[in-house]
């Protein structure tokens, strides 16, 4: 690939943007509060654009890219089935509980409702998925620019994360947040280019449509039987697996999303943060789908079946010097968004769920501070040693669904028996979630082994998470039954039915959490009958 | 967006609209000069179209909104 001068002078004023950003607001962070939590004090516009672009990784991009061009219009089942309706739901009916309690992280809130031991199984776990994850998303990052830019691995490595290193380590969450907005933007318009180009060049969609192989623009109408489609998944394990379980656990459950939401300035604001998200997270099949189904219909030759290079094979074509450089630059955007907001998660549970609980209970904030920023050091210097493991494996994306497996599958059953069944007894839900993660485990194994086998990876992690679930449910349930419940009094604010509705008396209609949930519901649904 | 609170917030954080519209303003700068005094051979890669100096000029715009949001909202 050819880069100029002018690209390289784009990438560079991109990172002079987001050192100055992070240094402007290290005046602004003299508390732990402020460091962890922005100081609960953002409008919900900005928490929900850093909500979908802590979520937009350089995986989810280059990932999503190369499913388009792998699985056609199936993809935005990822979107429309795999993300929307779960976000609405932690929007309307999970949030009043986060927010409304105060808590400063999601295992904090498994201490709250349920026990120590409870929220230190999931502040472990997490902890460990967080990293892992940051360590997939500097790899993904530097594979791209050793291919486009021909930079050497350690380089880009080194760079990229030392860039998020000193961003997060002066401005915290807000820094963050700040340029994950940022970076919304950069990925949103450096990479619409490529699907107008794409789409002018194919002749409009009825051009794109003649050029692509059988059921490449269906959602549903392939999914009667798993035979009928290339992921080799019926609508039961789709719906089940993906959209219910799978999805249902990373929105509602994941601290590196769910903390955006709480440096919402109100209540109100954080239960819009979702929902402002749910609106670009709708639309994005159009930024990657589309450039995916271009790709296989105009460049299948130098595509050759390797779908993972779709996207930069795609900006290689139709981008000249100048917006090339904005395009490397959406990547390296969307690359660092991933990755700060897995760190900012991680320093938070590291600091406030397994330091401050288990290690030095009562320091001064002060303290709590400086362990946040040498968290935030080692969560990097951690990811970056995790970069170099996940080098090992060869698909990235299902690596990724198999943690999500394993990790927020069996956390989802905790939280929707926590949150709406009073009764779920603190030791029910250890046992719940501890079984359920070895399930996952398990399950694991006995597909490798070859006991079960299904017709892809994704297919098994899909079911694989619909087991691990099950496990921990059914197991809560009935360890609930024997244990003993907390009194209902400590659960005030914490479980649905003891807790008062909330009040939105002076907020426009139009601003009103149920009103957007709606009318993004309404939309969701017309998306799917159009694309059937 | 104009409540008493963001008021506040404006007193203790820095808004964000500004280095938005700073960065798509230099962005859009930049690729505007070099779509029109750049070579242009290069645009056979993208149809034809003088996309640079197109979409910089709507990278322009974008960032010109977002600084004049930010003004208006400061004051």
């Amino acid at each position: 690939m050819k880069v100029h001068i002018v690209d390289y002078l784009i990438i560079a004023i991109y990172f002079v943007f987001v050192l100055a950003v992070g240094f402007a607001l290290r005046k602004r962070v003299r508390t732990s509060d402020d460091f962890f939590l922005s100081g609960r004090s953002i409008p919900s516009w900005i928490t929900g654009l850093a909500f979908m672009a802590a979520n937009l990784g350089a995986l989810e991009v280059m990932g999503m890219v190369a499913n388009g061009a792998k699985y056609g219009m199936f993809t935005n089942h990822f979107y429309w089935v795999g993300a929307i309706p779960a976000m609405l739901f932690v929007g309307i009916f999970m949030m009043p509980f986060y927010y409304g309690s105060r808590v400063r992280s999601v295992p904090e809130y498994l201490k709250l409702r349920f026990n120590e031991a409870t929220r230190g199984v999931n502040a472990i776990s997490f902890a460990i998925l967080t990293v892992l994850m940051s360590g997939i998303n500097i790899y993904a990052m530097a594979l791209v620019f050793k291919l486009m830019l021909n930079w050497s691995m350690d380089m880009s490595i080194i760079l990229s994360a030392g860039v998020v290193l000193v961003y997060i380590f002066f401005g915290g969450l807000t820094s963050s947040i700040y340029n994950e907005v940022l970076q919304f933007f950069l990925i949103v318009l450096g990479l619409l280019p490529l699907a107008i180009l794409g789409l002018m060049n194919a002749g409009g969609f009825s051009g794109l449509a003649a050029r692509l192989p059988e059921g490449f623009l269906h959602t549903w109408s392939t999914l009667d039987k798993a035979s009928h489609n290339p992921m080799g998944i019926e609508w039961v394990g789709m719906v089940m697996g993906l959209g219910f379980v799978l999805s249902f656990g990373y929105w509602c459950t994941d601290f590196l999303v769910i903390q955006r939401a709480l440096a919402a300035r109100d209540m109100t604001a954080a239960r819009n943060t979702p929902l402002i998200a749910a609106v670009p997270k709708m639309l994005f099949p159009f930024l990657v789908t589309l450039p995916g189904l271009l790709a296989i219909a105009l460049i299948p030759k130098a595509l050759g079946g390797n779908y993972n290079l779709a996207l930069p094979l795609m900006l290689e074509r139709y981008y000249p010097s100048g917006l090339l450089g904005v395009g490397l630059t959406a990547l390296l955007a969307s690359f660092m968004s991933g990755m700060a907001g897995n760190v900012t998660a991680f320093n938070t549970v590291w600091t406030y769920d397994i330091y401050q609980s288990y290690i030095r209970p009562r320091g001064t904030d002060q303290h709590y501070l400086w362990m946040g920023k040498m968290a935030t050091i080692v969560g990097v210097l951690i990811s970056v040693a995790t970069a170099y493991i996940v080098m090992r494996f060869s698909n990235l994306m299902d690596y990724m669904q198999l943690l999500f497996s394993f990790f927020n599958a069996p956390l989802f059953a905790t939280f929707l028996l926590g949150m709406f069944w009073k009764r779920a007894t603190p030791w029910g839900a250890f046992s719940g979630l501890v079984s359920g993660t070895l399930a996952a485990v398990g399950h694991y194994l006995i597909t490798i082994a070859g006991i079960l086998q299904y017709p892809s990876d994704m297919a098994g992690n899909f079911y694989r998470a619909i087991y691990a679930w099950s496990i921990c449910f059914g197991v809560t349930i009935v360890v609930s039954f024997f244990t003993k419940p907390r009194k209902q009094k400590e659960l005030v604010g914490l479980v649905y039915s003891l807790t008062p509705r909330v009040r939105e008396e002076g907020v426009s209609w139009y601003k009103r959490p149920l009103f957007l949930a709606i009318v993004i519901g309404v939309l969701t649904i017309i998306l799917n009958i159009i694309f059937w | 967006m104009s409540t008493g609170k963001k008021g506040e917030q404006h007193g203790r954080f820095l808004d964000v609209r500004i280095p938005i519209g700073l960065i798509f303003t230099l962005f859009g700068g930049i690729m505007v000069i070099y779509g029109l005094w750049g070579g242009k051979e290069i645009y056979h890669k993208s149809l034809n179209i003088n996309i640079n100096f197109w979409w910089g000029l709507l990278f322009l715009l974008f960032g010109g909104v977002m600084l004049i949001l930010s003004r208006r909202g400061a004051s």
